[in-house]
């Protein structure tokens, strides 16, 4: 599990849990802690959001990713999947800039998670 | 203004003489050179014995509006899919993509880009690409 973090101000805590629920899909779950000791479970602003999950076995792979931005944003999504030779790998990207000009990536595959915030450029 | 522009690029469609493999692609972008743009991709390959597929998908949106981009990629031993598709929108333009990659073990590799621009006030741009693979040779070269 990767955590790489350029924030600054309200958050005082980034937790990253790759969880897999019952049937198998893994999802980057992400808990931001703010300052007065509210729990977001996102770290997207409102408007935005973004999701990844990866799932493999009995020889079959697939990876989703979605993301979303509202304001002056851009957002990007890549996924892939193979299978073959009683081995398989997925892989999901997820990335938003919001207005503020943040800038999230969640990546997820067969081995972990991975969260980049960069806000360098707000 | 009616300067638009709906790009496509088409991806590489190949064919190694030996060993057997499909492999191809689209991508597509659907801008109009005002403040919004979409663009998605996918590929897609199969050996005889392995099958991929992964796609791509990106949205902006300069002067405010709503961007939203979505992946999903499926691969088994029998055969292998992916969707892509991006949308931005603002107050008066509006721009989609979205590309569908089929590949079957051992057979053809299938991809398709469809694009859509519009501003208000003038007429859709779409554009679509298809992209098939040669059937991958079995016999050996």
């Amino acid at each position: 599990m990767i955590l790489r973090t350029a924030l600054t101000g309200t958050i005082l805590a980034l937790a990253l849990s790759g969880a897999a629920d019952g049937r198998g899909a893994k999802e980057c779950a992400v808990t931001r802690i703010l300052a007065d000791g509210r729990v977001v479970r996102s770290v997207a602003p409102a408007g935005a959001a973004e999701s990844v999950s990866v799932r493999s076995g009995n020889g079959a792979a697939s990876a989703s990713a979605h993301s979303r931005s509202r304001g002056s944003a851009s957002a990007s999504s890549s996924s892939s999947a193979s299978s073959g030779g009683g081995r398989h790998a997925s892989h999901a990207t997820s990335s938003y800039t919001d207005e503020e000009g943040r800038r999230v990536t969640v990546t997820r595959d067969d081995n972990g998670c991975a969260i980049e915030i960069d806000e360098r450029d707000s | 203004m009616s300067a638009y522009r709906t790009s496509a690029a088409l991806a590489a469609s190949l064919a190694f003489a030996a060993p057997a493999l499909a492999q191809t692609g689209t991508q597509g972008t659907a801008s109009g050179g005002g403040d919004v743009n979409a663009s998605t991709c996918g590929s897609g390959s199969t050996t005889g014995t392995s099958i991929t597929v992964q796609g791509c998908a990106d949205a902006n949106a300069a002067n405010g509006g709503t961007v939203d981009t979505s992946n999903t990629a499926r691969a088994n031993e029998r055969m292998g899919m992916q969707r892509s598709t991006a949308r931005a929108v603002d107050a008066d333009e509006r721009a989609r993509a979205r590309t569908q990659t089929q590949v079957r073990q051992g057979g053809v590799v299938r991809s398709r880009t469809m694009t859509m621009y519009h501003k208000r006030g003038e007429k859709p741009v779409h554009e679509v690409i298809t992209n098939t693979s040669p059937k991958p040779s079995t016999k050996p070269h």
